[in-house]
């Protein structure tokens, strides 16, 4: 294992209040499901350490609120994030056309360098609620392709509740970013500098 | 009969001639008797005459003033005469006769309270009389420059210094009532402290001192003093409520002393709640629903009892008397948040209000009309009401500066490891601001309470208070040189709030701090505040 190294990736979920931010957060890292969480004021923060093709990785997911007016208290976390979880209802179709506006105001606030590829993911939660469905899985898919034709983002349909899909999604949005970090090559190793790390690092194909 | 009266009682037995003296050890300290007392009052008169003599002789001439002027036929003449071309005269007249009728009412007044102060306190060692004083001899002065400006009036002849003058004439009545008002104002205050049971130290009391040794009066001091500083710090008062009528009396108490500054608009609760019932189509409802419906409890018998129990949330898990009261609560709760959105439109509902709305509900004992009246108290007279304004927040990011500033003077070391790192208060702080962080599940009601008890007594000067003293008391904590671990030691502080409680309070409260969050401070660093360029610093 000479060339394990530690890295902090920056995770952000947004989406509309009460589409489910909080307990996809508290379903992946604490492997609980509560109906009782409040409504999220500010942000909030957990972490997680995962191994993604052996190097150890901690994730710092913020959540956020859900509340329009809260955007401009977002700033702050927003600077820096390397990826970024977009979630809606599958039971409430205005969660979805929010998405247009989270992912905007998300990138005109953190301020990517490369704004068309910056790593999104997006979760429809509730899946639990199938019978209540009001958001078709094709509309979806298209609304992703729309966004990046060569790169659509990914999608996965998820249930807090039930940890439907929650684990799959958060660890390949990981990947993704670790992908995309490596490509950029900004990633700078949180605690210690591992030279040996450092040296043995490849990078990816640049695009 | 009251307790004083009884000792009056008493005394008056004394005084009557016809008992005979008691022959006590005490008959030294016998009070005056009759004819003592009457010579007492000559030479007090005498004193105070002389001490106020040249008020005393201004006062009569303020009297003849008011007896000597224009009698109303010869005004009557003059008005006749000049009643075409000079308008302001008759305005300035009319003035200065209302003016003078003022003022010699207050006067009567005054002479009226002042033989009752002359009686709660005979040996005059109030120094209220001299304040008083000084505002009769003020507005006296102002009286006479009054009369002569109004006579002056009848020799202008041009329009406009006519107006010039009848304008400052309007502006010296004002000052003379003012100032009336303000003598009514200091004597009623001290009549009123005398009266009171506890004021009697000052007046009755007070004689006690006189056989104390320096040591003693050194002594008497240091204990009331280390009383109150013990029932201030560790607020005692806070816990010491044991009703919830006892703690709504506290509450009232405090927001009436709040200036009117940012008074409550005048509202009808029952019309509020009728509005928001037939406003279907506003916006906010649906969210407020939806966070009531995840809005837990805490119940209300816990918050005066100590016990640590569960909240009171929707769950599975629930007896059926439960189920009802937390229904019951939640749809008071929503109607009270629909309410407020139909009384302030321009803030209308917003993420956070439900935790200092359920809170506030629940310790005054689930009363919705009272939980409505200390609610809007605190949005208004607290300014939470900037706080959670659109479009931006601007009050969240007033206090976020606030702290941020006071952290940087008060605990540099923090404050630059927070900069070197970029954590931005916004990173931490939204809900210690947003919601007093009683949206933290774990806090015991005994926290509850003294956070909610602080904020409403003194506002954001005790909740910076608040958290400038756990930040100081866990900075090692937070002082670290990686950013995650920081950040984790302050997402991790209200999770503490319960064990560090009474240590966060002492360092909020050292006399540094203390002068660093009051009022006034305050205001000049939300001067310095400017919402676009003030903690640039941390991008």
């Amino acid at each position: 294992m000479a060339h394990r190294k530690k890295v902090l990736l920056k995770v952000i979920i947004l989406g509309d209040s009460g589409v489910g931010k909080t307990s996809l957060m508290n379903q992946y890292v604490n492997q609980k499901f509560s109906n009782q969480y409040k409504a999220t004021i500010g942000a909030d923060f957990l972490t997680k350490e995962i191994t993604i093709d052996e190097k150890l990785v901690t994730m710092q997911i913020w959540d956020t609120a859900g509340q329009e007016r809260f955007q401009s208290l977002g700033v702050a976390f927003y600077r820096g994030a390397d990826a970024c979880v977009l979630v809606y209802d599958i039971t409430n179709p205005i969660s979805f056309e929010k998405l247009d506006s989270w992912r905007d105001e998300f990138l005109a606030q953190a301020g990517p360098r490369d704004p068309e590829n910056f790593p999104f993911i997006v979760l429809g939660n509730k899946v639990d609620q199938e019978n209540e469905r009001r958001v078709p899985t094709q509309k979806i898919e298209l609304w992703c392709k729309a966004k990046n034709a060569q790169q659509p983002m990914s999608f996965f349909e998820t249930s807090a509740k039930e940890a439907t899909g929650v684990e799959e999604a958060f660890q390949t949005i990981a990947k993704i970013a670790l992908q995309k970090g490596q490509d950029d090559d900004i990633f700078v190793p949180a605690a210690t500098i591992d030279l040996s790390g450092a040296a043995t690092k490849s990078s990816g194909g640049c695009c | 009969m009251g307790f004083f009266e009884a000792i009056a009682s008493s005394l008056e037995s004394w005084l009557l001639p016809s008992v005979p003296r008691p022959t006590s050890a005490v008959v030294g300290f016998v009070p005056p008797t009759q004819e003592n007392a009457v010579k007492k009052f000559k030479i007090d008169e005498h004193v105070y005459s002389s001490k106020y003599a040249s008020t005393n002789t201004r006062r009569k001439s303020a009297i003849t003033v008011q007896d000597d002027p224009i009698d109303e036929i010869t005004s009557r003449f003059r008005t006749s005469l000049r009643m075409t071309c000079h308008a302001e005269w008759v305005a300035g007249q009319q003035e200065a006769t209302r003016i003078k009728a003022v003022h010699a009412a207050n006067l009567t007044e005054y002479a009226r309270y002042l033989t009752e102060l002359d009686m709660l306190d005979p040996k005059q060692q109030s120094g209220a009389r001299g304040r008083t004083w000084k505002s009769i001899e003020q507005a006296t002065l102002l009286l006479n420059q009054l009369h002569h400006r109004a006579q002056d009036l009848e020799h202008l002849s041009k329009g406009d210094d006519r107006r010039k003058l009848l304008q400052r004439i309007y502006k010296l009545g004002e000052s003379i009532q003012a100032f009336g008002d303000d003598a009514i104002a200091i004597i009623l205050r001290e009549i009123r402290t005398l009266r009171a049971p506890m004021g009697s130290l000052r007046g009755g009391s007070i004689h006690v001192f006189e056989f104390l040794s320096c040591f003693d009066v050194v002594q008497c001091r240091l204990v009331s003093k280390t009383w109150l500083n013990i029932i201030d710090s560790k607020r005692l008062l806070s816990a010491s409520f044991k009703s919830v009528h006892q703690r709504w009396a506290y509450w009232q108490y405090h927001l009436n002393q709040q200036s009117l500054r940012n008074a409550v608009p005048c509202y009808s609760y029952e019309k509020l709640v009728f509005m928001a019932e037939s406003d279907v189509s506003n916006k906010h409802h649906l969210a407020i629903n939806a966070d009531v419906h995840r809005t837990t409890f805490v119940r209300a018998e816990c918050l005066y009892t100590n016990t640590p129990s569960s909240r009171l949330g929707r769950g599975s898990s629930m007896s059926v008397a439960d189920q009802l009261l937390i229904e019951e609560l939640q749809s008071k709760l929503a109607r009270m948040l629909k309410a407020y959105a139909q009384l302030d439109p321009a803030t209308g509902y917003c993420h956070g209000m439900t935790f200092l709305g359920s809170t506030i509900l629940s310790i005054l004992g689930y009363d919705e009309f009272r939980g409505f009246q200390v609610f809007t108290a605190c949005f208004y007279q607290h300014d939470l009401r900037h706080v959670f304004c659109l479009p931006h927040l601007p009050g969240a990011l007033l206090r976020m500066y606030q702290f941020d500033s006071i952290l940087r003077i008060h605990l540099p070391t923090v404050a630059k490891c927070l900069l070197k790192h970029k954590i931005h208060p916004q990173m931490y702080a939204s809900g210690w601001i947003m919601a007093l962080f009683l949206n933290e599940p774990s806090l015991t009601p005994y926290t509850i309470r003294i956070i909610v008890d602080d904020f409403i007594t003194s506002g954001w000067s005790a909740m910076i208070r608040v958290y400038f003293g756990l930040v100081s008391v866990q900075a090692h904590q937070i002082t670290t040189p990686h950013m995650s671990k920081t950040i984790q030691a302050l997402a991790k502080l209200p999770k503490s709030l319960d064990s560090s409680l009474m240590a966060a309070l002492e360092e909020g409260s050292k006399a540094s701090i203390l002068e660093a969050t009051n009022l006034l401070a305050l205001t000049t660093l939300a001067k310095h505040f400017d919402l676009n360029s003030s903690l640039l610093d941390y991008f």
